[in-house]
């Protein structure tokens, strides 16, 4: 009689463990594949939790054109020397970027937040229905060295779409054109 | 009491009936073997290396362009599948009819199923624009919020209906061959091959409780897939029925899809056992001409079938008074594909009336002639099909023609090659008549002979 | 893996020059500075195309195989992978105008020396990407045609010289070695050789004020003289108005304000340089009702405006003068009507014209009733005649002038101050005397800018022989061409997005043109030229030598000639403030005559023109065919020719690209048994041709038709050896060309040319397809000849809470000259296939304009059908598709998601339109080379192999207009989203908009009477709707009003 119950038992801890894997992965409790958690260095260590943290600048003020365009654009070196002309300009990080900016050469970021190219991802868009970037970016106000935050993945997408308070529209067509 | 034909000739015995079919088995194959198997496998590597070059350069070297869609990979596709068909039909459906002429060659149609389903399932994978993305036609859980596949298209069915097909008639058909293989572990004399068929035959010994599961298997087994051999060309039809194209979605087609499969299935049985009795001689009396008379009057009734089929798609289409139902018809037969159309007219419903005489029923080389006809026949119908429906149908202006190129021909006899190389290698390694069903009506037919059959 | 190449945000820099070495324009930093590991990116980016063009290397790559199948296997298994790094590069200091993906859009002007077009340049991140109509434009109202708008492409043309060139040459200038030489080198030796005189500057017209300037200060600089010919002259307009009327001016035609337009031979509507400011005008008169325009042709060639013609008559192109006497026969001699009806002198002049109309076979009521009709409508009709240079030509534009008085046109629809005076300068004189002066060698420099003569003219003319007499040619092409092979020197000029300039292209509109990127290679103006060498050389006017740059020399012209004189229209307004509102709207408009209604007094006719129009009585019977050697929709005179769009693009007419034909009419072709595609030679006085036959319905007998603009050399991998060169064919003499040639051979070989045609039949095979009406059944029902099925549904129908976009095109007023092809190829990033594949029926374009022959052959006319997606509610695709890569949006339209696409093409043939394009190979990574790739619109995808494409209703256009409105916080208008076809359409027939919004344009046509959907009773329920053609005629010539063909 054991043997039999230890099969069933067997059997059916299998299946258990199967759909419960299954009910996570659609309902992206787990993410499998994406680049979450994904930290590159940067030729300039910027420290976020700095700026944005202990000197509470707004996201828009380097991201300027999230609010108007699809891309949320890295701040160019104009804005960063606005004030290291004269903040910290020992540094030699500083150093690294007057030089750089001088030379007219510009600083090559490491992307962190990559969709594939068939995704076409509208900053102004969600900026205007009321998200603020922590939804998507995370707590980037405490991060010294910026990472992805969430999965971005497609179902972490849908999911924030179907809620019906943020009636969002849900036509393939809103990211895929 | 009415005189039975001879199921078995040779007054063969149960060691005569062990011998013979083991001995295909267990004989070293002669030159003549292997020299046919080169040739099919080169034929195969050929297949492999043409399809390897559609899917990297591009299906833009077929000759599919943009009125019709598809062209050679799915009418070869449809065609291997109706060949399935009558191994099932004869392994399955005259088991629970309890035809017992079935017996001698229900495992060589039953392995000529599993083979022509194997060739078949390729062609939808490498029709496709993006063959490595073909996995997304199954409904896996996914992270995509989740997102599954169209389950209201009959492409979706098929994948469903063709995996279901492949998987049945493959257990069904290694089932039924336990016994044969436990019987050949037995007179194994070498140490691998008895290990082999030992662990192939699940530890068969044959015992009254083995015998009892196994009738009860092979029961349950043939019941089940008896619907398949009427659903599973029903919604290769659907690909065609559910459309909205003129010539396509008449409801006439998955009956019509059914005889069609049964049809060229029965005459790719007829073409293979002619060959195997040319090559094995001691074959001929079990494979008997009595055997091959049955299957030929199939042929010829389900050729009758298809004739009514195509009498009325036309009645249909004049009856509806559809101008572009018609026009395809009209266009089938005087338009620029008629050639094809009347091949297949004359291929599938002409040709196989000739059975009505017995000595053409019965004479080998010309059944092996008009079953090879008859194939040609059925390709040329979902030729037919496929092509002249699509090449001309509502907007003249997207009117276009199709013209078969290199790859084509590649593809279509390619597949040919795979699936003769799978099936020689069956004929050597695996039982190719079915011990345990032979012996019980070896007296059929035989004076006397009835009475403990 | 499939990657499309949407360039990454703001890698562009535009502060740094770059140094010599490295390319002016790139991508990103890495680019710029040549990192070892960009290249390896590169080359990761931009895989090596699996398909191996014919003649490059063979075979395929089988490493490719395993490298495409081997990566994509790694990519989708499992385990946490990482997509490839990126970086992103930010400006140094940022520009405040490029925002990265935010377009800005620039107001400009395109010419290509035969007429002109205020254009809008759509740019992305500092590069045009697509040019459309401007709507305060006067002359296009911003309309497009198929090659303004496809000039994009010639900007990115990787066949584009990259910098000036030197061709060193032996004595007999056989051998051809060129050599790239840097501008100082070039002015200093140019210099040198202009200070010895005979200097000769040979161009196009120049429609640009400024450019005539420089020009005229440079011959004033060397005592040079300003020669001006290009191919297909109208010079006959300007020489028929001076024996006319004294002045040689070009006429101006006012067709909205024409009820009846009589065109003998000339195709407004069709090739004509100005067909789309003819068509715009032409349909502003055809909404059906009581004054409805009628339009009536006599041609030998099938055109797009016989094809849109109430009545058409087929005649001989050496009968076009015949016609119009005997009209004026008609009217005057015999009707004894206008107030010449008794005066001698014209009496005589027509008398020989008695009975012209029976004996070419025409209806002599209908004859009678036209000329009534003229009659009618004086003041209120036009009659146009061919004007391309050919043995009658003047005269014909005299008789038709004439015709104009005697109908109180001149003045009304003739108005004859509104061309502008720079178009149509090219005069036969200036040719003639140039070719003499290049022998005599009193012409020693001659300096070709705009002008292909080599290419355009016959080996009679002997034009290739006097340039090889010259001491110094400079040509300022952008490609070698033709008569850069014989140039010394290519000063490549800059493309017309690069560089700075103007146009006038009607009286007194003053157009500028504005570059929208910095010049892509080591270009120089054609203008900058002219001044940097009178500046070597130390001679010339003041503002010539001082200006610094050609824009300083612009500025200055317009500050003097333009702003000055017209400072108290200006009220004023300071020079600087001109100008921005100058840039800001792309034109001035000088001419202060409101455009809509303007009379003026008719001018007086000279009569004694009339006695050179004496028909020679022995009209003899011309043994031979005659040929008509015109110009076509899609390429024009050639000069576009290296563009692929436009050699893919199928012909208005005969529906064939990527080659010219022979076309014969059936009846010719039954005699010669001459079969389609059948290789024919064509000879005239020595000169032979070989090229296949077209067999075109409706085409006059003994006329065989052939169209110029192919057969190019030395222009790119795209155009070269495509078709035959036409213009080979040209009688000359004297500096006059003739474009119809009259007794030419014609004899059959055994060859075969398929033609690629991608329309599959021709004929509506008496369904309902495009419905046809006169205006009588119109009158009498709005919805006539229209059969409406009764359809139910078993379903509910998709619900729309928002918007429901739909289309309604109007085949009343399109005119099927296929503008809409282009500009949708433009916006979506459509690719080209070639000759082979277009024959195999794979041709990408998603609008396909359908044009369907009516009636009998010989007499037939034609009805025109753009046919696109047409986004059905139920739509047949959706259901089939395995892996829901095409669904049904709230919106209304039917998606196409191209990275979910598999590629089972079961939804293209479920489609009962067939409209659905399928991507059999990676026709954009192998046809789009860099950098022709920087002309694909970022804001849509562009398809890899094996993925289903559609229109979309240019969502991305839709998405864009939704982001807008939300963010100024209003709701969406109607017109605030257009569709690329929709903008480029010069009749506006296209309207689109959101069906649930009653207020909107769309809504209402939609359910017009008149309005209804293709293959309606299949129940698919279309968003797009058609209106019927009503066509001005008693009669429809169509079989599509016979009911057997319907069912119940």
């Amino acid at each position: 009689m054991t043997k039999k119950l230890v099969g069933l038992t067997i059997v059916l801890g299998a299946l258990g463990a199967l759909s419960l894997f299954t009910y996570a992965l659609t309902q992206n409790k787990i993410v499998i594949g994406y680049n979450q958690g994904y930290m590159p260095d940067q030729p300039i260590p910027f420290s976020h939790e700095l700026h944005s943290g202990q000197y509470g600048m707004d996201c828009a003020f380097c991201h300027s054109s999230a609010e108007v365009s699809r891309h949320a654009s890295i701040p160019s070196l104009n804005v960063c020397m606005s004030c290291h002309l004269v903040v910290a300009t020992q540094s030699e990080h500083i150093q690294k970027l007057t030089q750089a900016y001088y030379a007219g050469q510009s600083i090559a970021w490491e992307k962190v937040h990559l969709l594939p190219d068939h995704v076409k991802f509208d900053h102004s868009a969600h900026i205007q229905a009321g998200t603020s970037c922590n939804t998507c970016h995370g707590p980037v106000e405490s991060m010294p060295v910026v990472y992805q935050w969430s999965s971005l993945s497609m179902g972490w997408c849908v999911n924030c779409h179907r809620q019906p308070e943020h009636n969002a529209p849900l036509n393939c067509t809103t990211c895929h054109y | 009491m009415i005189k039975r034909t001879p199921l078995v000739l040779g007054k063969k015995t149960y060691q005569d009936v062990t011998n013979d079919i083991c001995g295909l088995v267990e004989k070293v194959p002669g030159p003549k073997y292997f020299a046919s198997l080169i040739s099919v496998k080169a034929l195969f590597v050929f297949y492999l290396v043409v399809m390897g070059v559609i899917v990297a350069k591009g299906m833009g070297l077929m000759g599919v362009n943009s009125p019709i869609g598809w062209g050679t990979d799915i009418i070869t596709f449809v065609f291997w599948i109706g060949i399935g068909h009558a191994g099932t039909l004869i392994s399955a459906v005259l088991f629970l009819f309890r035809q017992k002429w079935r017996t001698s060659i229900a495992r060589t149609a039953e392995a000529m199923t599993v083979f022509a389903v194997m060739t078949a399932g390729l062609f939808p994978i490498l029709h496709t624009g993006r063959p490595w993305l073909a996995f997304w036609l199954l409904p896996y859980p996914n992270q995509r919020g989740p997102l599954w596949v169209n389950f209201r298209s009959p492409l979706v069915w098929d994948v469903f209906a063709v995996s279901t097909y492949a998987t049945v008639s493959l257990v069904f058909w290694y089932i039924g061959m336990i016994p044969d293989l436990a019987t050949i572990r037995d007179r194994a004399k070498n140490k691998w091959r008895k290990r082999i068929y030992g662990a192939l035959s699940l530890g068969w010994r044959g015992t009254g409780r083995n015998w009892n599961h196994y009738e009860m298997v092979y029961m349950l087994l043939a019941a089940l897939s008896t619907p398949l051999v009427l659903s599973v060309h029903s919604i290769v039809s659907f690909d065609f029925a559910v459309s909205i194209i003129p010539g396509w979605h008449t409801t006439i087609f998955p009956p019509y899809f059914v005889a069609g499969a049964i049809f060229s299935g029965f005459a790719m049985v007829v073409t293979l056992m002619v060959i195997v009795r040319a090559l094995v001689p001691e074959f001929k009396n079990y494979v008997t001409i009595g055997h091959m008379e049955a299957m030929n009057k199939i042929i010829m009734a389900t050729g009758l079938m298809v004739g009514y089929a195509y009498g009325s798609e036309k009645f249909i289409a004049w009856y509806s008074g559809a101008p572009y139902e018609q026009y395809v018809f009209m266009n089938r037969a005087i338009g620029p594909y008629a050639w094809s159309y009347w091949l297949m007219v004359v291929c599938n419903v002409v040709i196989p009336q000739l059975f009505w005489l017995k000595s053409v029923r019965t004479s080998i080389p010309l059944m092996f002639v008009i079953s090879i006809f008859v194939n040609i026949g059925m390709w040329f119908e979902r030729y037919v099909i496929v092509v002249t429906s699509l090449h001309r149908d509502f907007l003249p202006s997207s009117w276009g023609m199709f013209y078969m190129t290199f790859w084509d021909f590649g593809a279509l006899i390619g597949s040919f090659g795979m699936f003769l190389f799978l099936f020689l290698l069956y004929i050597r390694t695996l039982p190719a008549i079915s011990i345990s069903e032979v012996k019980p009506v070896l007296n059929v037919g035989h004076e006397g002979g009835d009475k403990h059959g | 893996m499939d990657t499309t190449t949407q360039a990454p945000s703001q890698d562009v820099d535009q502060e740094n020059p770059t140094s010599s070495g490295s390319p002016k324009y790139w991508l990103s930093l890495e680019q710029w500075r040549q990192d070892p590991e960009f290249k390896k990116l590169a080359e990761k980016e931009f895989l090596s195309s699996p398909l191996q063009s014919e003649e490059g290397q063979g075979g395929w790559a089988r490493r490719e195989f395993l490298k495409l199948m081997g990566a994509s296997l790694a990519l989708t298994s499992f385990g946490c992978v990482r997509r490839p790094a990126q970086k992103i590069v930010p400006y140094v200091r940022a520009p405040e105008e490029i925002v990265p993906g935010i377009a800005n859009y620039y107001a400009s002007s395109w010419s290509d020396g035969s007429s002109g077009y205020g254009i809008v340049v759509t740019t992305r991140e500092g590069r045009p990407i697509k040019i459309e109509g401007n709507p305060q434009h006067p002359i296009n109202e911003g309309g497009m045609s198929a090659r303004a708008t496809a000039h994009i492409l010639s900007l990115y043309d990787p066949d584009r010289l990259t910098g000036p060139r030197r061709h060193l040459f032996n004595e007999e200038r056989t051998n051809f070695e060129s050599v790239s030489v840097d501008w100082s080198a070039m002015d200093k030796e140019v210099a040198e050789q202009l200070k010895a005189g005979g200097v000769a500057v040979l161009s196009g017209s120049l429609l640009s004020a400024s450019t005539q300037a420089v020009v005229d200060d440079f011959c004033q600089a060397f005592s040079a003289r300003h020669f001006c010919w290009e191919p297909l002259s109208l010079e006959s307009l300007r020489l028929g108005a001076q024996d006319s009327y004294g002045r040689a001016s070009l006429p101006d035609y006012r067709l909205d304000r024409a009820r009846l337009i009589v065109s003998v031979g000339a195709d407004l509507l069709g090739s004509d340089p100005q067909s789309v400011r003819w068509s715009r005008q032409w349909a502003k008169g055809r909404a059906p009702g009581p004054d409805m325009s009628k339009l009536v042709v006599f041609e030998s060639l099938m055109t797009l405006t016989g094809m849109n013609a109430d009545e058409r008559y087929r005649i001989r192109s050496s009968q076009y003068l015949d016609i119009v006497m005997g009209l004026l026969h008609q009217l005057i001699v015999v009707q004894e009507r206008s107030r010449f009806a008794g005066n001698a002198q014209v009496v005589r002049a027509l008398q020989d014209y008695s009975g012209v109309a029976r004996q070419m076979g025409l209806d002599m009521d209908k004859w009678a009733a036209l000329a009534n009709e003229l009659w009618e409508n004086r003041g209120r009709s036009l009659v146009v005649a061919s004007a391309y240079e050919g043995p009658q030509a003047r005269s014909l534009q005299v008789a038709v002038n004439f015709l104009n008085s005697v109908l109180d046109n001149d003045g009304r629809t003739v108005d004859y101050r509104g061309a502008s005076d720079r178009a149509q300068r090219s005069s036969a004189s200036d040719l003639k005397e140039l070719i003499e002066g290049l022998n005599s060698g009193q012409i020693k420099t001659v300096i070709i800018h705009r002008s292909n003569p080599v290419y355009a003219l016959p080996s009679s003319s002997g034009m290739t022989e006097a340039l090889r007499k010259a001491e110094l040619v400079i040509y300022t092409g952008d490609r070698v061409e033709e008569t850069g092979r014989l140039a010394h020197f290519l000063a490549p000029d800059h493309h017309v997005l690069e560089n700075w300039g103007d146009g006038e292209f009607m009286a007194g509109v003053y157009s500028i043109q504005q570059p929208t990127i910095r010049p892509l290679y080591n270009t120089r103006a054609f203008e900058e030229s002219l001044m940097a060498w009178s500046k070597e050389a130390g001679q010339g006017p003041q503002r010539l030598r001082q200006a610094e740059s050609w824009y300083d020399y612009l500025r200055n012209y317009w500050r003097s000639q333009i702003y000055s004189p017209n400072l108290a229209q200006l009220g004023g307004q300071s020079f600087e403030d001109f100008w921005l509102q100058l840039l800001q709207t792309g034109l001035f408009d000088a001419s202060g005559a409101t455009q809509m209604g303007r009379d003026l007094t008719p001018r007086a006719f000279n009569l004694s023109a009339l006695q050179g129009l004496r028909r020679n009585s022995s009209s003899e019977e011309v043994k031979g065919f005659e040929l008509v050697l015109h110009p076509t929709v899609g390429l024009g005179d050639g000069s576009l020719a290296n563009v692929s769009w436009l050699q893919e693009f199928p012909d208005p007419v005969t529906k064939i690209c990527w080659d010219n034909s022979v076309s014969v009419s059936i009846k010719d072709a039954q005699e010669q048994k001459l079969r389609q595609g059948q290789v024919v030679k064509l000879t005239i006085d020595g000169q032979s041709l070989e090229a296949p036959v077209h067999i075109q319905p409706g085409q006059a007998d003994g006329v065989l038709g052939l169209a110029v603009g192919y057969g190019r050399r030395h222009v790119g991998k795209v155009a070269d050896n495509v078709g035959v060169n036409a213009y080979a064919l040209l009688g000359y003499s004297e500096g006059r060309c003739n474009y119809m040639p009259s007794s030419v051979e014609l004899e059959k070989l055994a060859k075969k040319i398929d033609l690629a045609i991608p329309q599959g039949h021709h004929s509506m095979e008496g369904r309902q397809i495009v419905v046809e009406a006169t205006l009588a059944q119109y009158q009498e029902r709005p919805d006539a000849n229209i059969y409406r099925h009764k359809i139910f549904s078993l379903w509910d129908k998709h619900k729309y809470p928002r918007h429901k976009w739909g289309m309604v095109v109007d085949l009343n007023t399109c005119t099927g000259c296929s503008a809409c092809i282009i500009a949708c190829q433009s916006e979506n990033n459509v690719p080209v296939v070639g000759k082979r594949f277009v024959m195999q029926g794979r041709i990408m374009q998603w609008i396909r304009l359908d044009r369907y022959y009516v009636g009998e052959p010989e007499e037939a006319t034609a009805v025109f059908m753009p046919m696109l997606c047409q986004h059905c509610d139920n739509a047949p695709c959706e259901t089939v598709c395995p892996v829901l890569a095409t669904v049904q949006s709230d919106e209304g339209t039917n998606d196409m998601i191209y990275n979910r696409c598999v590629g089972t093409r079961y939804c293209a043939n479920n489609c009962p339109y067939k409209v659905r394009r399928f991507n059999w190979f990676n026709y954009v990574k192998d046809n789009f080379p860099a950098p022709l790739n920087q002309a694909l619109n970022p804001e849509v995808a562009v398809r890899s192999r094996g993925v289903m494409e559609k229109c979309t209703f240019c969502i991305h256009r839709i998405k864009g207009a939704q982001q807008q409105a939300r963010t100024e916080q209003r709701s969406l208008k109607d017109g605030d989203v257009k569709t690329a076809c929709q903008q480029a359409c010069p009749t506006k027939a296209i309207t689109f908009g959101d069906l649930n919004d009653e207020s909107s344009q769309v809504a209402q046509l939609f359910n017009q009477p008149r309005s209804y959907a293709v293959l309606e009773e299949f129940n698919v329920k279309p968003a797009v709707h058609y209106q019927t053609k009503i066509r001005n005629t008693d009669q429809l010539k169509g079989d599509s009003s016979k009911k057997e063909g319907h069912h119940s």
